[in-house]
């Protein structure tokens, strides 16, 4: 929709150019939520595409993809074969939105906009990624997924700071195999709960991002398979969201349900359903 | 402001942009208008475009992104389209995709059609294949919504087309349109009969080029030059008394050209309710008041010379508000401690002091008596919530002064006439001053028989002398129109052993929000036709209509009926459950029969029975899905995990139309060409019926109907019709077509009988001529020289006239449902749905068929998924179409649909109303069978997985 209250667009070729950040501004990275609400207290847009944060760069630490890289770009990406956790991070670009959707949103925006119902954050968090973070002024940072997001719309970004990228670890790309689950109330829109699971068959680990149903996206890790009962303990501990989408016993539960199923389809080794 | 520089079909544009616009917005300010406005959120794919080939929501693609872009939109497909013909190429040719569309008529309003071609055109190999065609389709399809269709054509559109663009359809003027429209038929009926085949036939929908082109046919498409953009301002607040309004900030702003408040009216009271006088709804509504009494409730309006100022200006606007206490539940609401309308100059509410907008009272036979010959008494209650009609093309309307001193308003209405007579008295302007006419309509289900825009446009115009338009955002759609009405549904049965049901009790809290538009009349149908479809001796109904402080309820398809079927045919199931009987039989045994009579409530009915096919349904249904129904009720099987499936039915019915009361004129000529012109004022919601009535004008006069220009639905050039309400377009105006065109046949051959002096008797019509039957050689005067002789006599062949029906015929349908039932996540899913609707004569069943599965996918989404979800103050949770989900083509199972064909007396060719029925049975048909799966009854809808859950767990 329209932005009325926008006046100024700015188009900065590097970071270098953007001096000072007032609370009226806002990053344009796809543009596709920004677009989406009404936003009454933005005046200023600064562009980042002509920074040129886009790639998808393999190497022996691992991958790095650039902040405004498009989403359907890891889905035409050919990731090392032995890299069967890449697999996550196409399943999170799937179960956004609509491919079109997807053409022009990008994977660090979904990260920084830090919705509950993120798709890519809990792969991120089952990744064990590392944000690095640029500041308009002052030295980069980084932080990982875990820690990144605090609450529904709520990061440790600071007014000016920027994501560039984001660095996963090959050791938790190789080995790891990954099932993407999630839940709406409807079967498209936002997701009450979201667990990606990974699993290392060699070492029996097991590692769930949690995201959707928690106060901000989260990881709980098992030695090796969790029985229910494990499970369940873990989620005690953690804080269910409750709002109009869902209650917290029912995100509670539905979490659970999305982490065993998660894991019977990992130790059975079949593809089902993503989302239910 | 910044200039861009971008092509869009090839072709150069360098406009203005502001820095916060959307394309979607910048490309329909060019002049590309088969870019859609529906969510603005990226959630319906209706405004898709391809930037370099890729497509993407340009409701949330940052227009100054298109700098140095190329843009693709509907317009620019065809090979040889617009752009390409003004560089000299000849003939526009459509895509293979939108030549498919056409072939399979993927549309029905049409508004999502050009976003579904574009998407559908680039569906990417990364899309998975999931298990088929059709579903690797539904998923890529899912950020594309269609309202109308149940995605059923749109599907098959798809699956048609060929991969390779190789054959393209060349079309340009209107005859090759037509030529390519009866290609189109030719596929379906046999060449031989196609010459004079209407009635009965799927003749293709007349407007479908347009529609795949993306043609500017709809009210935002045109505009006069000099427009004003209309905004107003909404309250933050559910109750609340206007102290002061101060506007100075929002005058002073740069182009804004007025601000209205309360101030600026003459104050009258009226209802926003599309209906004929004298009105039943209360007259508690003003064009601006000094309280509101809901959050989106109108405070004040500003013209200006964008929609972004105007907006803004708004924003300025300082309000002094008294707050009030608000009530936002119905039982609390009906005890009177804040009143609503409290107002002196508001009338014809039932009880204003205790917020009761309307009572409604039927009664039949001796309640007492009949419980207590009962074996079984069964009680319970059942909530159903509010809905949203998610028409995709919006409220919007355009006013302005013609040069005749005519004041002109286009809109996108249901019912132009009721809105014009509207005005007249809002305005104390005669009606012949005012003209008010609807172009192509982008759905409207209802709620588009409320007149919500134009009396503001009206206004502003009459203040500025300029053209104003006020166009809704989706937001606005879901926040400050109309709901269904929410209800809360009492119903006790007393039952013999048998089944025998003895007697019925019902009572229903219906909350028609601020205003008392629709409020009693659909609340009266919530008991009228569920209690009427059984035979059963002592029933009772009482509805009260409840004031609260929430968004307004209003009309929406099925009217009252569909609340009060969920009660009803859930709670017979549950009684069938009890009996340890089959919910068939049950049904079967007490379903009202042809010799029946509806007389709940009144001593002589005129909900008729005309024809009577529901036994017939009921067998087809059950039989498609191999259903036996036996003396005991089913026992579900022994299940392993976590999975259970279940089948369940319901029944329905729901009249053809309003008796007595709904007026239809139509005006049929011959024109001097030999063609004939049909002048209508009835509306096409985007269903089809202008189709529909030139079949049936065809039929009678021989011909086919592209021989038939229609004019329809303008209160300057077509003569007086109700509007698109009630199921009532076939039955009412079709009969007036049917009649007007036979009259006209008469005429013509009395004339031709008269020139060519011969007995009427001997002459017939066919095709375009009027020719002797007995001689040899035949002798024959085309239509064309009849129409220019009598024409030099000064005299012309034409033929008014008006209908209505003494008597409203009941469509009767019949749904089984089968779903599957996730016990651990809670999730319901509809494998399949079989309906059979005893339609009397389908007079094109394609059309029929459109509305039976556009009618059933919304009944899956009230069943399952929608729900206005409010807060403490009657704040609406969820106002937008990624929060209010709608079904998408994923949610839509194989929907098996029979028209059962017995005609009725009273409708045209046997013809009966279908337009809302299709949504009645889904709800309670999907909730009997997640209790036949599950053993666990679900009374409130929708039935989303946490309530599902919720429910299993209490049972355990």
């Amino acid at each position: 929709m329209d932005l009325y209250s926008v006046k100024t667009y700015l188009k900065p070729s590097s970071l270098t150019e953007v001096t000072g950040w007032s609370a009226d501004q806002r990053w344009l990275a796809g543009g596709t939520w920004l677009f989406n609400e009404v936003q009454p207290q933005v005046k200023s847009l600064v562009d980042m595409q002509q920074f040129d944060w886009t790639e998808i760069a393999v190497s022996a630490e691992g991958l790095s993809i650039g902040a405004t890289c498009i989403q359907n770009e890891l889905l035409a990406f050919s990731f090392p074969p032995e890299w069967t956790a890449a697999e996550a991070l196409k399943d999170a670009v799937r179960e956004l939105a609509s491919f079109k959707l997807s053409h022009a949103a990008t994977v660090g925006g979904n990260l920084c906009l830090a919705l509950s119902a993120s798709t890519f954050a809990p792969v991120m968090v089952a990744l064990k990624a590392q944000y690095e973070i640029w500041r308009v002024e002052g030295e980069p940072y980084s932080v990982s997924a875990a820690d990144f997001q605090t609450a529904p719309q709520k990061t440790v970004l600071q007014p000016g700071d920027v994501l560039r990228k984001i660095k996963i670890p090959r050791e938790s790309l190789e080995q790891w195999q990954t099932r993407f689950k999630r839940m709406a109330v409807c079967t498209a829109g936002y997701a009450i709960a979201i667990v990606v699971t990974a699993y290392n068959p060699h070492s029996q680990q097991v590692r769930f991002g949690i995201g959707g149903s928690v106060l901000a996206p989260c990881l709980v890790e098992f030695d090796v398979l969790p029985t229910p009962e494990g499970i369940a303990t873990a989620l005690q501990e953690k804080t269910f969201l409750s709002d109009e989408r869902g209650s917290a016993a029912y995100r509670q539960h539905i979490t659970g349900v999305l982490m065993k199923r998660g894991i019977a389809a990992l130790s059975a080794d079949v593809q089902d359903e993503r989302r239910y | 402001m910044q200039q861009l520089t971008f092509q869009v079909n090839q072709q150069t544009h360098r406009p203005e942009c502001p820095p916060g616009k959307s394309l979607l917005s910048l490309l329909r300010e060019i002049g590309y208008a088969g870019v859609h406005r529906v969510c603005e959120s990226g959630d319906c794919g209706s405004c898709t475009v391809w930037v370099n080939d890729k497509p993407i929501h340009s409701c949330i693609y940052p227009a100054m992104r298109a700098d140095n872009q190329q843009i693709t939109t509907i317009e620019g497909i065809g090979e040889g389209s617009k752009e390409q013909q003004e560089q000299g190429a000849e003939k526009e040719q459509l895509s293979a995709m939108q030549q498919a569309f056409l072939e399979k008529q993927g549309f029905q309003c049409g508004y999502c059609t050009p976003g579904m071609i574009m998407t559908a055109s680039k569906l990417e190999s990364d899309v998975e294949k999931e298990g088929s065609a059709t579903e690797s389709i539904k998923a890529a399809l899912e950020g594309n919504l269609c309202r109308c269709t149940g995605y059923e054509a749109i599907l098959e559109s798809v699956l048609a087309c060929p991969t390779q663009e190789s054959e393209k359809i060349a079309v340009t003027t209107a005859a090759e349109k037509a030529s390519l429209l009866a290609q189109v038929e030719t596929a379906q009926v046999e060449t031989a009969q196609v010459e004079i085949a209407q009635v009965g036939y799927s003749v293709p929908k007349q407007d479908g080029p347009d529609l795949v082109t993306g043609k500017p046919v709809y009210t935002a498409d045109w505009v006069p030059p000099g427009l004003l953009h209309l905004k107003v301002l909404r309250s933050p607040h559910p109750h609340a008394r206007i102290r002061s309004i101060d506007t100075t900030k929002a005058i002073a702003l740069a182009g804004v050209e007025a601000v209205f408040t309360h101030e600026d009216i003459s104050r009258r009271a009226y209802s926003t309710a599309g209906h004929g006088a004298p009105v039943p709804d209360p007259l508690d509504h003003y064009l601006l008041d000094t309280k509101v009494r809901f959050i989106g409730d109108r405070i004040a309006a500003v013209v200006a010379d964008t929609p972004a100022t105007a907006a803004i200006a708004c924003d300025l606007i300082e309000v002094d508000y008294e707050l009030l206490p608000h009530v936002i539940e119905p039982a609390d609401a009906i005890r009177g401690d804040v009143v609503i309308h409290d107002e002196p100059e508001s009338s014809q509410i039932h009880d204003a002091k205790h917020n009761i907008a309307g009572k409604i009272t039927l009664e039949k036979g001796d309640l007492t008596a009949g419980f207590a010959a009962a074996d079984l008494i069964v009680e319970n209650t059942y909530r159903l919530p509010a809905v949203q009609h998610v028409h995709l093309e919006p409220h919007i309307s355009t006013s302005w002064w013609d040069e005749d001193g005519t004041l002109v308003v286009r809109s996108s209405t249901q019912v132009p006439f009721h809105c014009r007579r509207l005005l007249s008295e809002l305005f104390d302007l005669p009606q012949e001053k005012i003209r008010v006419y609807k172009p192509q309509l982008g759905g409207g289900f209802g709620n588009k028989q409320e007149i919500l825009t134009e009396d503001l446009c009206v206004l502003a115009t009459l203040k500025t002398g300029r053209p104003v338009q006020w166009q809704f955002t989706r937001e606005e759609e879901f926040t400050a129109t109309n709901s269904r009405h929410a209800m809360e549904i009492w119903l006790k049965t007393g039952v013999k052993q048998d089944g025998t049901l003895v007697a019925q009790e019902m009572k229903a809290l219906s909350n028609t929000g601020a205003y008392g538009n629709h409020g009693e009349t659909v609340t009266f149908l919530t008991g009228c036709f569920p209690l009427g479809l059984y035979r059963c001796a002592h029933q009772s109904y009482q509805g009260t209509v409840a004031y609260t402080n929430t968004m307004p309820a209003g009309a929406f398809r099925g009217y009252g009926a569909t609340q009060g079927t969920f009660a009803m045919e859930s709670q017979l199931d549950e009684i069938a459950s009890k009996l340890n009987l089959d919910p068939i039989k049950l049904r079967q045994h007490n379903l009202i029969t042809p010799q029946d009579e509806i007389l709940i409530g009144r001593e002589e009915h005129f909900h008729i029975i005309g024809s009577y096919a529901l036994d017939e349904c009921i067998t087809q249904v059950t039989e498609a899905l191999s259903y036996k129904p036996t003396e005991k009720k089913k026992e579900q099987p022994e299940a392993e995990g976590p999975i259970r499936r279940g089948v369940g039915f319901a029944a329905t019915m729901q009249a053809s139309g309003l008796a007595k009361i709904h007026l239809a004129s139509v005006k049929l000529s011959l024109m001097l060409d030999g063609r004939y012109e049909l002048r209508t004022g009835s509306v096409d919601v985007g269903t089809g019926s202008d189709t529909t009535l030139r079949q049936i004008a065809a039929q009678v006069l021989e011909t086919t109907v592209e021989k038939i220009e229609l004019v329809s639905a303008d209160t300057r050039r077509t003569p007086f019709d109700a509007g698109s309400y009630a199921s009532a377009t076939t039955f009412i105006t079709g009969q007036a077509v049917k009649l007007a065109a036979e009259k006209l046949r008469s005429h013509l051959i009395t004339t031709a009988a008269q020139l060519m002096g011969m007995s009427p008797e001997s002459l017939s019509l066919k095709s375009a001529k009027i020719y002797s039957s007995t001689d040899e050689p035949t002798e024959s005067l085309t239509l064309q020289q009849i129409a220019q002789t009598v024409d030099k006599r000064g005299e012309a062949l034409t033929v008014e006239l008006s209908h209505t029906s003494d008597r409203a015929s009941l469509t009767f349908a019949f749904l089984g449902a089968e779903v599957e039932v996730d016990t651990e996540t809670g999730r319901v899913k509809v494998l399949r749905c079989v309906e059979a609707i005893d339609i009397g004569k389908a007079i094109n069943p394609r059309i029929c068929r459109g509305q039976a599965t556009g009618g059933l996918a919304m009944g899956i989404g009230y069943a399952i998924a929608e729900e206005l979800r409010f807060d403490e103050r009657g704040k609406i949770l969820n106002p937008s179409l990624r929060t209010y989900r709608i079904p998408a083509a994923t949610d839509i199972p194989p929907m098996d649909v029979f028209l059962i064909e017995k005609a009725d007396p009273y409708g045209p060719f046997g013809a009966k109303g279908i337009g809302e029925i299709g949504t009645n049975c889904a709800a309670p048909a999907i909730a009997n069978a997640v209790a036949q799966a599950t053993g666990v009854r679900l009374r409130q809808l929708p039935m989303i997985p946490d309530r599902v859950w919720q429910a299993l767990n209490e049972t355990v």
